[in-house]
């Protein structure tokens, strides 16, 4: 059974349409890919599965649940987390403060017991630290941990993100992007990393550019072009197709 | 009266420090709940304490009903229909005439009276409000070291993200804005109990600009340095009665100087707090 599934999704800025009846599967355990050229409505989609838009028409269904509409705090914590194209961080907290502050809302634990420190609340406290540093290591940012995160460079940041969307153990994870604008080292890192997860188990959907990053990780790769899905398959399949070579190169004569 | 102004920026800097939210209805809180906790204890004679619960209560409602709407404005728009608010808070009072009494305000409201003892001397006003003002820096600093003030933070740095980290933004914000509303109103019982008048004056732009300076000299999102700030900017003015003539112009210039360098004194205040290195 599908994990998340778009059907018919139509999104529309003011008579303009982003996404034209796109429908979409990922599976459990799937690494897919989305590419497709500028303003194709990759990440008009992926606002509209957590819910920072809402689609004119279709439905998002995600573990058989109808999230269309949902806020979009209530959509990250039914296991949906996302990183965005450009980083966004809580830029004056610690590195270690922003992966706590991604997990702490998943901990249910009332307002009042936090605020008067009852042990519950400080023995979650310490899990969300635990868990932090794990992964810390794991991106190689634990000699940072400290450091706030407008400190850090780029790249360390877009991997702080990636660590954040990783904290409450997301049932699908989302990524824009994740290798834009960084250096082709990192780009290779990531890929690993990207890899890695996915290898334990974690379903991701990820938007790429970087075709060399998108064709070596994912399995399956849906293209979009002007807000419609265009193609949908393995890499190999992807790169002959006649509609795909059209999207991006403009018609063959 | 340095007291007062310390409950009223402290909690106010949760709103503009950690929340982020330019609220300009804090004083309309306050005088909420100073006209409240007039009214009550003109019209039905019950005591200070009493009225301290009970006007908070009513104020905080008010700052619900307020919130429901007017939080899921953007930036802009809040500030200003929270300055609105207040205006609305001001006409009413000024044209109530059968309840307030409009321009001529209440006067003699009855001095504190806890459990049978009469509050009169200056020195007991002391002890009663710095004890509250003690118990609300308590309060306050838990909260803001909480996982709440953490959310606070998060919203404040980046709503879109906090949203998805899911921290449900519209329930935080108002809990600042109930906790920041609830410490008004208090801050305005001790007002009128102190003064033992009120009029419609006490919403005057003078006092939104005072607690916003107050906040904003303070570094915002420093509990310690809107607590230093608001003793300091009540103390001065008092400090310079000696020289009456000087009195306006040394206080526009110390303004200046500390709004030039906020940023060090912020600085310095926080590392005379912070000397030892954050715990794990």
């Amino acid at each position: 059974m599908a994990l998340l599934e778009c059907l018919n999704v139509t999104k529309r800025f003011f008579g303009f349409t982003a996404l034209d009846n796109v429908s979409l599967q990922i599976n459990k355990g799937e690494l897919v890919g989305l590419i497709g050229p500028n303003g194709s409505g990759k990440t008009t989609l992926f606002n509209c599965i957590t819910g920072f838009l809402s689609p004119e028409n279709g439905d998002i269904v995600f573990n058989g649940k109808k999230i269309t509409g949902w806020a979009p705090f209530k959509i990250a914590l039914s296991g949906i987390t996302r990183t965005f194209q450009i980083v966004r961080l809580f830029r004056e907290m610690s590195v270690i403060d922003n992966t706590i502050m991604a997990l702490q809302q998943y901990q249910s634990e009332s307002v009042f017991k936090s605020v008067f420190r009852f042990p519950s609340a400080r023995k979650k406290e310490s899990v969300a630290r635990e868990r932090a540093l794990e992964l810390l290591e794991f991106l190689g940012l634990t000699h940072l941990k400290d450091e706030k995160a407008k400190n850090l460079s780029y790249g360390q940041q877009k991997l702080l993100s990636l660590a954040m969307a990783l904290m409450p153990k997301p049932s699908i994870l989302l990524l824009d992007e994740p290798a834009a604008y960084v250096n082709p080292t990192l780009t290779n890192k990531i890929k690993k990393y990207i890899k890695m997860l996915n290898q334990q188990g974690q379903t991701i959907f990820l938007i790429e550019h970087n075709m060399n990053v998108v064709m070596d990780l994912c399995e399956r790769i849906i293209v979009l072009s002007a807000g419609q899905k265009i193609a949908e398959g393995t890499p190999a399949e992807i790169k002959d197709n006649p509609r795909v070579i059209d999207a991006y190169f403009g018609e063959t004569k | 009266m340095c007291l007062i102004y310390f409950i009223l920026t402290e909690s106010y800097s949760i709103l503009i420090g950690y929340l982020g939210l330019f609220s300009l209805s804090q004083v309309a809180f306050f005088g909420l709940g100073a006209y409240i906790s007039a009214l009550l204890s003109l019209n039905m004679g019950t005591q200070f304490l009493t009225n301290l619960v009970v006007s908070s209560i009513i104020t905080m409602f008010i700052a619900f009903l307020l919130g429901s709407q007017l939080l899921k404005l953007t930036r802009h728009s809040f500030a200003i229909a929270t300055l609105a608010f207040m205006f609305v808070v001001q006409l009413i009072t000024l044209n109530w005439m059968e309840v307030t009494r409009g321009p001529m305000g209440l006067p003699h409201v009855p001095r504190p009276n806890i459990i049978g003892i009469d509050i009169l001397s200056k020195i007991s006003y002391y002890y009663l409000y710095l004890a509250i003002a003690l118990v609300t820096f308590v309060f306050l600093y838990l909260v803001v070291n909480s996982r709440v003030g953490r959310a606070f933070i998060s919203i404040r740095e980046d709503e879109a993200l906090a949203n998805s980290v899911g921290v449900n933004c519209f329930k935080y914000k108002m809990i600042g804005f109930l906790i920041s509303a609830f410490f008004a109103s208090v801050a305005g019982t001790l007002y009128v109990h102190y003064t033992t008048y009120i009029s419609p004056d006490i919403f005057d732009l003078y006092f939104v600009i005072v607690t916003i300076i107050i906040v904003v000299i303070g570094g915002g999102d420093s509990l310690e340095g809107v607590g230093i700030a608001a003793f300091a900017f009540t103390a001065i003015p008092e400090f310079l009665r000696s020289a009456q003539m000087l009195r306006e112009t040394v206080y526009g210039v110390l303004l200046i100087v500390l709004l030039i360098m906020p940023e060090s004194i912020k600085k310095k205040i926080k590392s005379l707090w912070y000397k030892k290195p954050k715990g794990e």
